[in-house]
């Protein structure tokens, strides 16, 4: 008796989780569809996304030897708090660098509809290279949660991915520079 | 699609009504006399929701009857009987004539050759929908023919859509080498994660527990519409996140598809979680309502003109080509 109680309060559980699920899924659709009509490529927004970079501040931020002098001289309690503030910075650049390759992705792919041919194929290259920094921020942004959440772990891989950030950083701040002085003369 | 899937799963499973996406026919009904003695009762439309017209209702009732009773009540409780049949039959002849509609509109702008499948897929869905109502028309839903002949074609209209999903994400990747090789690795590996929750669904909360082939069915039709909602919405969130750009139709059918397979979900959870009448009838209404909206969305999105993309006049093209300099160099160091 009270196994079938138990067994049909699991299946009472699992038919209202799936049917939160698909509703969840839905409303997902939904907002997709109506957002996806408003499709222009803001080419100014992607100049300003990567302004917003600052390059200094990224490097300090992911710096390993700023770490082994915090982690030196504060209390383990005290170091873990502002690893964590830190990464937590690092994080938000990262994801801003993600966004700005995300425009860029975009304006490539706006360039390869182009009737130029040339334009066209630089647009194909250009979104390709974006692609490909938008999923590496993805790596990075996964790797500075770790650090957030364990602030104590060392990790081995951060030394390239900082070196890969610090390149992107820049850039995408020069680009930005260029874009923006190129924008002012037009 | 399979509608009315747990109802055709119980033992005395009742009349679901006939449109969706996978199997489009009135669920197999068993309420005749079977050899195993099961309470039977008549074809689902005589059950509760009765033969055409009113006329027939009077006859069906007997003059005696009417005599006996207040006519007018009799009347008007029929009245909302042959609205859920209407609309039960609107359901399911409407979304195939547009079909049709949308078959005509695949040929005369040669969509067909970019959507193979999907094409494949709307003549399939004609054709399962004229033999279900064909086999339903001559021998109705308790024959076992119309049940084998449903399970049949629901299975290939499942195996079907999967290939639409291969389509579409295809197209959306056909613009870049890298995508196609990374993008489509990491669908895989959501499909396999989507399919191993499917299985335990299937033996956590089978909804079923008869050994019976037709809940295997149900099983197999709602653990299928999982992983396809998955997947569509993976497509559709990975798009949105890399930026990258839909065409109208790609973008059509992953839509109303997605929107079909999380409506079929949540009928399936329904039907799992309720096995009432009023409930089964709920989600039939809402199932094939949803299969409705979908083949609209396909029509609507087929039939408008590719959006305009951003004026190039905004990017040079030596600022492109600059841009694309700067990142090959960070890729390559």
């Amino acid at each position: 008796m009270e196994h079938g109680t138990a067994a049909l309060a699991q299946e009472l559980i699992a038919a209202w989780s799936l049917i939160a699920v698909a509703f969840l899924a839905l409303g997902i659709l939904v907002y997709i569809a109506i957002r996806s009509r408003t499709r222009r490529v803001d080419l100014e927004k992607a100049v300003e996304a990567f302004r917003s970079l600052d390059v200094e501040a990224f490097r300090n931020l992911v710096d390993s030897a700023e770490e082994a002098f915090l982690r030196n001289n504060l209390s383990p309690k005290k170091f873990r708090e502002i690893k964590r503030r830190r990464a937590w910075a690092a994080l938000i650049y990262a994801w801003e660098a993600g966004r700005a390759a995300k425009a860029l992705a975009k304006v490539g792919q706006a360039a390869q509809r182009s009737s130029d041919p040339k334009v066209a194929a630089s647009g194909v290259q250009l979104s390709e290279n974006a692609f490909r920094l938008r999923l590496q921020t993805v790596g990075a942004c996964l790797h500075l949660l770790t650090e957030i959440l364990l602030p104590d772990l060392r990790s081995r891989s951060l030394p390239p991915l900082v070196d890969q950030y610090e390149r992107a950083a820049e850039t995408l701040f020069r680009l930005g520079r260029f874009s923006s002085s190129r924008l002012l003369k037009n | 699609m399979y509608h009315g899937a747990n109802s055709f799963a119980k033992e005395n499973y009742r009349e679901t009504t006939h449109a969706g996406c996978g199997c489009t026919g009135p669920v197999p009904d068993k309420r005749g006399t079977s050899k195993l003695g099961r309470r039977q009762s008549p074809a689902p439309w005589d059950y509760h929701l009765h033969p055409p017209g009113l006329h027939d209702l009077a006859v069906a009732c007997g003059a005696a009857q009417l005599k006996r009773s207040n006519a007018r009540a009799i009347v008007l409780s029929m009245l909302p009987m042959n609205w859920h049949k209407a609309l039960s039959l609107f359901l399911w002849i409407t979304p195939h004539a547009l079909l049709g509609v949308l078959g005509v509109i695949l040929c005369r702008r040669r969509l067909y050759r970019e959507f193979p499948v999907f094409f494949a897929y709307v003549l399939y869905e004609i054709a399962q929908f004229i033999l279900l109502f064909a086999l339903y028309s001559v021998l109705g839903v308790t024959s076992k023919p119309y049940a084998y002949v449903f399970s049949a074609t629901l299975m290939i209209s499942i195996a079907l859509r999967f290939g639409v999903i291969d389509e579409v994400s295809k197209d959306l990747f056909r613009e870049s080498q890298f995508l196609k090789v990374a993008a489509r690795r990491s669908l895989m590996c959501v499909t396999g994660l989507l399919l191993v929750m499917g299985v335990l669904l299937a033996v956590y909360a089978p909804g079923d527990n008869s050994a019976r082939w037709y809940a295997g069915i149900f099983v197999v039709n709602r653990g299928a519409a999982m992983v396809q909602c998955g997947l569509l919405l993976s497509l559709l969130l990975f798009a949105r996140f890399l930026g990258l750009s839909w065409r109208r139709p790609a973008f059509g059918i992953t839509l109303g598809l997605g929107v079909l397979t999380s409506v079929d979900l949540a009928t399936y959870a329904l039907r799992a979680a309720f096995a009432s009448e009023v409930a089964a009838d709920f989600s039939d209404l809402l199932a094939t309502g949803a299969y409705l909206v979908c083949v609209s969305i396909w029509i609507g999105y087929l039939l408008a003109p590719e959006l305009k993309s951003a004026s190039l006049a905004v990017v040079p093209q030596d600022e492109v080509e600059t841009w694309n300099t700067e990142l090959q160099h960070l890729l390559r160091n």
